[in-house]
């Protein structure tokens, strides 16, 4: 077993924890707001780890530089969202419940 | 690993059907929607599993995005049915699917027993292709006449839907001026590089996973974009430009079927050293024709309302 194994499966496995405890928010957390948030900004985290663990993984420059641009992209378009969501529940009066 | 591999398999088999019944069953529709575009982006992964990247893409394309899009559109103005109306509808929907469903058993019970497919006739014969990709050389050479059809079709959908609601093109549909700051600034980002994106598939074509279909989607997904975020889109196409757009990808087919009819005597049927060009010249055009004709299926769909506030 590599370092580099080690490391990848150290990362991916704190990423698949944030993706976890995200899941566990958006399923127990009382309303729209603190569901958003505990989604977007533990997914995005997690998302994060497992980046970084697969680019270890694949030892490739140009393959690292993709993940990062994938990661990047899901966090403009998840941002986004939770802001489109949050505004929109806002302006409808939605209370959350 | 392979236990891994299995299980992984297994849960996305075991989603798919959990989501599939979720759609039919879910008794709020916006729930349905957001369900069903669930299940596109499984059945993606699926037909990764399953080493069909090509179909994969299309799938999470068109079958979860844009799909899923039209629907938001078609729910959105959905009027209150009356109870006999809802029931008579149900009744209607139930039996046309159990009739697809048992007609698609029948098909998969006389699969025959061993079957090789064609996939060696393909390779054999894709040296003459013009292109390395199996897929694009089936799509775009060997079952050409296929793709044709499926441009036909989707040109009828665009003028079926512009002749409901009386107008030539796009320009007549009006748009909403732009009211989220935010999100017209990160439209402005994304859509050149969706553009960008769509460039990149239709190239990649050639040799690996992407193509004409999955290129128009990314184009047309664009489009659908820029028009939420408050912007004209494929509106700024006038008339005859837009008309032009329309009709060039099923035209060019036509044009080439003629063409290769006088030349080679046969419809649509390459000589070796002219396939690798028709291909890029089609596809090219036909991205660009479906792009516009996936953007004029949303824009063409949205609600009327918009109409008198604008």
């Amino acid at each position: 077993v590599s370092v580099y194994e080690v490391l990848s499966f150290f990362f991916t496995v704190i990423g698949g924890f944030f993706f976890f405890t995200g899941t566990v928010g958006l399923l127990r957390f009382p309303d729209a707001f603190s569901r958003l948030h505990a989604l977007t900004k533990a997914d995005n985290l997690g998302l994060g780890f497992i980046v970084i663990g697969l680019a270890i993984q694949s030892q490739s420059f140009l393959i690292a530089m993709k993940l990062i641009l994938i990661w990047l992209f899901a966090l403009i378009a998840s941002s986004t969202s939770c802001y489109l969501i949050s505004n929109r529940a806002t302006v409808k009066g939605y209370d959350g419940h | 690993m392979m236990a891994i591999d299995v299980f992984f398999d297994l849960l996305v088999a075991f989603s798919l059907i959990v989501l599939g019944a979720s759609v039919v069953m879910s008794r709020d529709l916006f729930r349905g929607v957001v369900l069903f575009i669930s299940y596109g982006l499984v059945m993606g992964l699926g037909w990764v599993r399953l080493l069909a990247v090509d179909v994969a893409l299309a799938e999470a394309a068109i079958g979860a995005g844009l799909t899923g899009a039209l629907f938001f559109n078609a729910l959105s103005q959905l009027g209150e049915k009356t109870y006999y109306a809802r029931i008579l509808s149900q009744w209607f929907a139930f039996f046309s699917l159990a009739a697809f469903a048992s007609i698609l058993m029948t098909a998969i019970f006389n699969f025959p027993e061993e079957s090789q497919g064609l996939t060696s006739e393909v390779m054999g014969q894709l040296k003459e292709a013009g292109v390395i990709q199996p897929v694009t050389a089936v799509l775009l050479n060997f079952r050409v006449y296929d793709t044709w059809l499926e441009l036909l079709v989707l040109l009828t959908a665009v003028i079926g839907i512009l002749s409901l609601r009386r107008s030539v093109d796009l320009a007549a549909i009006p748009f909403d001026s732009p009211r989220e700051t935010f999100l017209e600034g990160i439209v402005g980002l994304l859509a050149p590089l969706m553009v960008i994106a769509s460039i990149y598939l239709l190239w990649a074509g050639t040799h690996t996973a992407g193509g004409a279909f999955q290129a128009g989607a990314v184009l047309g997904g664009s489009g659908i974009f820029l028009w939420l975020s408050g912007r004209p889109s494929a509106g700024i196409l006038d008339g005859p430009l837009f008309r032009i757009l329309l009709i060039s990808g099923t035209s060019l087919f036509l044009f080439i079927g003629v063409a290769t009819l006088s030349w080679n005597g046969a419809l649509l049927s390459y000589r070796k050293n002219q396939a690798g060009t028709f291909i890029l010249i089609l596809e090219a055009i036909a991205t660009a024709s479906i792009g516009l004709a996936l953007v004029s299926l949303f824009l063409g769909s949205t609600s009327k309302k918009k109409r008198e506030k604008g």
